[in-house]
C-alpha cells in the first residue's frame, strides 16, 4: 500500500494536536499530498521519512502579500480555504530545536486565538435566530424538543471551545507580561 | 499621545526591531533577515508574527506602505512611528546607564 486516505475530526481550538499528528505521519514516510473536506480528510503517499513542520493559520481577509511573505520565509502552502491555511516547511531531523514557527511571539498566538474565538461566537450567535425560527414553524413538540437538545449541545460545545481559547490566552498573557516579548 | 500609541510602550522586541529596521524602506522578508542579522540569530521573527505586526502597525499609523512589487509591500516608519521609537530608545538607554552605574558601584 503506497497511498492512504485518513479521516480525522478535530476542533478549531486544538490545531496543535493535528499538526503533530501530520508531522508524525511524515516521520514515518507518509507524505501529505492533499487535504479535503474542510481539513478533515488527509491523503498521504508513501515515500522516505521527512522532518516537516506543519502549522495551521487562521486569518480573516488576508492581504495579497500574505502568501508571498510566508513563501519568502520558506513556507509552502498546502491548503487555503475559509480563512484556514495549512503551511509546511522542512527542517533538519537532528536539530529539533530548529522546528520552525510562524508565530515567534506570544502576542501573535493570542491574536490568532482571538480570531478563532470571534468566529465561534459569531456562528453561535447566528444559530440563535435559526433556532427560534425552527421553534416557531415546527408544530410537533417532540421534534421541537429534539431540535432544542441538538442546539443546546452545539452551544455547549462552542462555549467549551471559546473557554479553552480564553484559558490558553490568559496563560499566554501572564507569560507575555513577565517577558514582554 | 492616545490610547493606541501608548499601548506600544514599553515596546515588545518585535515592534522595536520592526520600527528600527523601518527607518529605511523594507518589505516583510527583508525585515526578518535584517532582525536576524542584527541580533546574531537570537530573534527569528515568524512570518505570521511579521504579517500580523505589520498590518496592526500600519492600521495604527506607525508605519506606512510606500510601494508594492511582485505581491510584496514595502514599508517605512511614519513620523509617529519614529517618535515612539525615540521614546523607547530613551527608556532603554536609561535602563542601560542605570545598570552600568549600579554594576560599577557593586564592583567597588
Amino acid at each position: 500500500m503506497n497511498n492512504k486516505k485518513v479521516f480525522r475530526w478535530w476542533w478549531s481550538w486544538e490545531s496543535e494536536k493535528i499538526e503533530k499528528w501530520i508531522e508524525a505521519q511524515e516521520g514515518q514516510g507518509w507524505h501529505l499530498v492533499k487535504v479535503k473536506s474542510n481539513l478533515m480528510r488527509f491523503q498521504f503517499v508513501k515515500g522516505s521519512p521527512r522532518t516537516m513542520r506543519y502549522v495551521f493559520d487562521y486569518q480573516n481577509n488576508v492581504d495579497i502579500d500574505y502568501k508571498q511573505l510566508y513563501e519568502d520565509a520558506g513556507w509552502e502552502q498546502v491548503y487555503a480555504k475559509d480563512n484556514w491555511y495549512l503551511w509546511r516547511k522542512s527542517y533538519p531531523a537532528d536539530q529539533p530545536e530548529l522546528r520552525p514557527e510562524i508565530y515567534s511571539d506570544v502576542d501573535s498566538i493570542i491574536q490568532r486565538n482571538n480570531r478563532i474565538k470571534k468566529t465561534l461566537i459569531t456562528v453561535g450567535l447566528v444559530l440563535i435566530p435559526i433556532l427560534i425560527m425552527n421553534m416557531v414553524v415546527q408544530p410537533m413538540w417532540q421534534i421541537r424538543t429534539s431540535i432544542l437538545v441538538v442546539y443546546l449541545l452545539i452551544f455547549i460545545l462552542f462555549l467549551y471551545g471559546v473557554n479553552r481559547l480564553a484559558t490558553q490566552n490568559r496563560r499566554l498573557q501572564g507569560k507575555s507580561k513577565s517577558l514582554k516579548n | 499621545m492616545n490610547e493606541i500609541t501608548r499601548s506600544y510602550l514599553p515596546m515588545t522586541e518585535t515592534a522595536f526591531y520592526i520600527l528600527l529596521t523601518l527607518q529605511k524602506v523594507h518589505y516583510g522578508y527583508g525585515i526578518m533577515q535584517d532582525v536576524e542579522k542584527l541580533t546574531n540569530g537570537r530573534i527569528k521573527l515568524g512570518a505570521g508574527t511579521i504579517y500580523g505586526s505589520l498590518s496592526r502597525m500600519e492600521k495604527d499609523q506607525l508605519i506606512e506602505v510606500v510601494g508594492e512589487e511582485n505581491r510584496r509591500k514595502s514599508y517605512t516608519a511614519t513620523k509617529l512611528g519614529r517618535e515612539l521609537l525615540q521614546q523607547e530608545i530613551a527608556r532603554i538607554s536609561e535602563l542601560y546607564h542605570n545598570a552600568i552605574q549600579m554594576e560599577g558601584n557593586n564592583n567597588e
